[in-house]
């Protein structure tokens, strides 16, 4: 039983993990696709691996039960990443994330724009460290 | 260098440098809204300014790029700076 829940903690912060690195922009679907050039994807009681291919690294090793990581002596993998999706009830869902379209007006200059890093000058939205109430820093717009 | 200056070219290269960026921007809206004809007209005016500046920048200054060594009889891309010196920045 200490086993049990042992595992299932750990497979709780492997979602958690996943999660937080692909919404991080760190990890993308590309990357985790079967090919030719990667590691047969493996599967494990809900959770998944999917590994770049690493000929100089990956052995042949014995089926683990435990989520392992290269560090500790895993299969090789150099980027291990969990390709289950959560199905507990509680799992965050993800983020969706709307954007107006662009309208073509108020453009700057070239010169202007690659100062800014735009040419609409309704995108030149700075931010910056500011002294917020209390005495604390936070990032806020700075005035145009 | 011919007759222009290193502060000349510099000039010159960073507007260059400012069009080749509004072209990007104005790139990257057209591959999400293919029929804005303002953005198009927008695209024609910005590559032939660029046009311009480039053969301008490349008679006075020399080749902006390893394709540009206009001159048939000598090797010009060597003369100016590289593009990792200050110069060239």
């Amino acid at each position: 039983m200490y086993f049990e829940n042992n595992r299932r903690a750990a497979e709780s912060r492997a979602d958690a993990d996943f999660l937080r690195r692909m919404l991080g922009g760190e990890l993308n679907g590309n990357r985790c696709n079967r090919s030719r050039d990667r590691a047969p994807l493996e599967t494990r009681q809900g959770v998944g691996e999917c590994c770049e291919w690493s000929p100089q690294t990956r052995q042949p090793q014995a089926r683990q039960e435990m989520p392992v990581r290269p560090e500790n002596g895993g299969c090789g993998c150099q980027k291990p990443c969990n390709t289950s999706c959560p199905t507990e009830v509680h799992a965050p869902s993800l983020a969706m994330v709307y954007s107006p379209r662009q309208c073509w007006r108020q453009l700057l200059d070239p010169a202007e724009g690659l100062k800014h890093g735009t040419i609409f000058a309704e995108l030149v939205l700075p931010f910056e460290a500011v002294p917020q109430k209390g005495g604390k820093e936070g990032c806020a717009r700075r005035p145009m | 260098m011919n007759q222009h200056n290193h502060s000349n070219c510099f000039r010159e290269r960073e507007k260059l440098r400012a069009i080749n960026f509004a072209i990007q921007e104005t790139v990257l809206y057209l591959d999400a809204y293919p029929c804005h004809p303002e953005a198009l007209c927008y695209y024609h005016a910005l590559i032939e300014e660029r046009e311009k500046l480039l053969a301008g920048y490349q008679k006075n200054c020399g080749p902006m790029t390893m394709y540009g060594n206009k001159s048939r009889d000598s090797w010009d891309w060597v003369k100016g700076p590289w593009p990792w010196e200050p110069e060239a920045n």
